[in-house]
């Protein structure tokens, strides 16, 4: 294998796929300045096919300027990107793309299916597919099939931004780009927008998602970026970025009062951590949660052994993991900065890139 | 040279001429020309024996007693018509399309069509090809129903009007041009309206160019007159052409021609300045 051949990847995926793929996206030190503002300082960032990313971080982090020069919607300055193995600007990568904008201006008009319908068109979709592709893609974001012919004027934010992820889907795209795709729309509408764009990302599909719903990209995306001040601070598999150097260990043992006592004599650290974040003690009655540092199985194995032969009884072991907050929060904080909440430890990721 | 896609900016002017139909301001356009058709049709009134109009009313009062070929006694009827299609139909043309342009680039609409295999060039022809299009079909829709009328009253079948309107297209198609630079520089309906209005204006007053240039003997001033104008179409020019051909005057080609021709030209360099625009911006 020679060092092209990892660069390009054979795809087995991906509905419109055919042969080799290159990375999804790629970019190598992208800049971008608007009049005296420097919005993207030298981004360098690249998608493997097939991933669902996560683009993070503040407002005016330069995300949005980013997913536009992605697109060809904004030229950068300085640098290079490729989109799917091509220049952003070339037409027949661009029906490969799917994208929902952040503030999607449907115009007024046109219903949904009319919408839908000119993307097809615009997509090259023979017309003898287009009408049914379009219902099935309306159903399938959840809009009620009474709303489809009437104007979109009419329609709530909801409504709107369903329209937009239905359209963003049109012709199976490679890449779907979602600019806040569950926008305005309530807590069950979205758990339905996760696992449609689930679903799509299980079909091969490269899902490039921009959100400031923490929770929603940690739940959907295995990579991520962390931009800040137009740089890109982390990047990296979600997996590793979130992993401590540690396990958190649970233990019971009948009799509660010697119980932290036997569990620091077989190794295992109270959790302070974890007492300050539920917000009571670490031992309620008879059970103690513990962190066990380190990442080596067979240590861990050999420790709770001891802790087993003590007398205590375990009853949750799992590895520790950072959650995205407090990666996102760590990695704007300043150089040599104090970690900025309770929950976060010295632990420093393998191979989550910090430039 | 970018290779263009005529299937790509034939589905863009679609959508314009889709969204324009709804919009309030063409409904309003074509209720106007429906009930002055419905006018017409209700208060005309014309007793044709062997093409000749033996009697005529308007709305119950007769408009003539001499005996006269029917299409001698309705050109100057023509005739006003055209100038009316071409003054009033090219103003209302200018406010009822000033928003298209800037409208496909408000933000959110932009990004989206951009990101859809569209080059911006065939955004911008489409867009250009969809308004002339608005303007055609209300064109025809106004000439194909007074042609309709004067059928079904004086079983008369003539062109006159439709060489009239021809000339208020061309007329529309230049002053678009600009409308259409200046709607996609500014993203705003009231300078693209603004810049049409005034290209209305120097364009009627373009054919007093020269006593305009007598009311000055400053010769930086006269440069600078003869050089803004001379670009300008003469649209008063083209109106008498549209009048005179409506009321069954010959019609001289080599006089026509160049300015239909210099019209055109002047169309495209609005049309390609657009398309610099659009493709030089960040969106």
């Amino acid at each position: 294998m020679t060092a092209d051949d990892d660069d390009v990847r054979l795809c087995d995926h991906g509905p419109m796929s055919a042969g080799p793929v290159h990375d999804a996206v790629s970019a190598t030190g992208l800049t971008k300045r608007f009049g005296g503002v420097q919005a993207v300082r030298g981004i360098s960032l690249t998608v493997p096919a097939g991933a669902r990313f996560g683009l993070i971080g503040q407002n005016g982090a330069g995300k949005t300027t980013f997913i536009k020069m992605m697109l060809g919607i904004c030229r950068h300055d300085e640098g290079s990107i490729r989109v799917l193995g091509s220049d952003p600007e070339d037409v027949s990568v661009r029906r490969r793309i799917g994208y929902l904008p952040e503030r999607l201006a449907i115009p007024p008009s046109f219903s949904a299916l009319a919408f839908l319908d000119s993307v097809a068109r615009y997509k090259g979709i023979a017309a003898e597919r287009r009408r049914g592709e379009c219902r099935d893609l309306l159903q399938l974001v959840g809009l009620e099939e009474s709303a489809w012919d009437r104007k979109t004027g009419g329609y709530s934010k909801g409504m709107r931004q369903r329209t937009g992820l239905a359209a963003a889907l049109v012709g199976k795209p490679d890449l779907l780009v979602l600019d806040e795709p569950t926008d305005g729309i309530d807590p069950m509408g979205r758990r339905q927008i996760r696992d449609v764009i689930l679903d799509v990302a299980k079909g091969g599909a490269t899902l490039f998602l921009n959100s400031h719903l923490l929770q929603e990209t940690e739940k959907v995306c295995d990579h991520v970026a962390v931009l800040h001040q137009g740089q890109v601070v982390v990047a990296g598999a979600l997996s590793v970025l979130q992993r401590k150097d540690s396990f958190r260990v649970a233990f019971r043992r009948p009799d509660a009062a010697a119980l932290v006592a036997v569990a620091n004599e077989q190794g295992f650290v109270v959790d302070d951590s974890h007492e300050r974040d539920a917000g009571h003690h670490h031992h309620d009655a008879d059970r103690l949660v513990t962190r066990f540092t380190g990442t080596d199985a067979g240590a861990l194995s050999q420790a709770l052994a001891r802790a087993i032969g003590a007398g205590l009884v375990v009853v949750e072991v799992a590895p520790e993991l950072v959650e995205l907050e407090t990666i996102l929060m760590r990695s704007m904080a300043p150089a040599g900065g104090a970690p900025t909440t309770p929950t976060t430890t010295t632990t420093t990721t393998t191979d989550g890139a910090r430039p | 040279m970018i290779p263009l896609s005529p299937t790509t900016i034939g589905a863009v002017a679609r959508d314009v001429l889709k969204e324009a139909t709804s919009s309030k301001m063409m409904l309003a356009l074509l209720l106007t020309i429906g009930l002055f058709l419905l006018a017409l049709t209700l208060s005309l009134d014309l007793d044709v024996v062997d093409g000749a109009l033996a009697g005529s009313r308007i709305f119950g009062r007769a408009a003539g007693t001499a005996i006269v070929p029917v299409d001698v006694f309705l050109r100057p009827a023509f005739q006003a018509l055209a100038w009316v299609t071409f003054y009033v139909g090219l103003l209302f043309g200018i406010v009822a399309t000033a928003d298209i342009a800037p409208r496909l680039l408000q933000p959110g609409r932009v990004e989206h069509l951009l990101a859809l295999p569209i080059r911006r060039v065939e955004l911008v022809i489409g867009t250009y090809l969809g308004v002339c299009a608005i303007c055609a079909i209300a064109t025809v829709f106004a000439v194909g129903g007074v042609s309709l009328v004067l059928f079904a009253k004086a079983k008369m079948v003539t062109v006159a009007p439709a060489a009239g309107a021809a000339m208020a297209f061309v007329a529309f198609a230049a002053i678009y041009g600009v409308m259409m630079a200046v709607g996609v520089l500014f993203r705003s309906a009231a300078l693209s309206a603004g810049a049409g209005l005034l290209t209305y204006i120097m364009g009627v007053a373009v054919s007093e160019k020269n006593v305009m240039l007598m009311w000055t003997t400053n010769k930086p001033l006269r440069t600078v007159l003869e050089v803004v104008s001379a670009p300008i179409p003469n649209l008063r020019a083209l109106a008498d052409v549209g009048a005179g051909a409506a009321a069954g005057e010959a019609v001289a080609l080599q006089a026509v021609l160049p300015m239909v021709g210099g019209a055109a030209a002047f169309a495209a360099c609005g049309v390609l300045l657009a398309a610099a625009i659009v493709q030089s911006r960040d969106y």
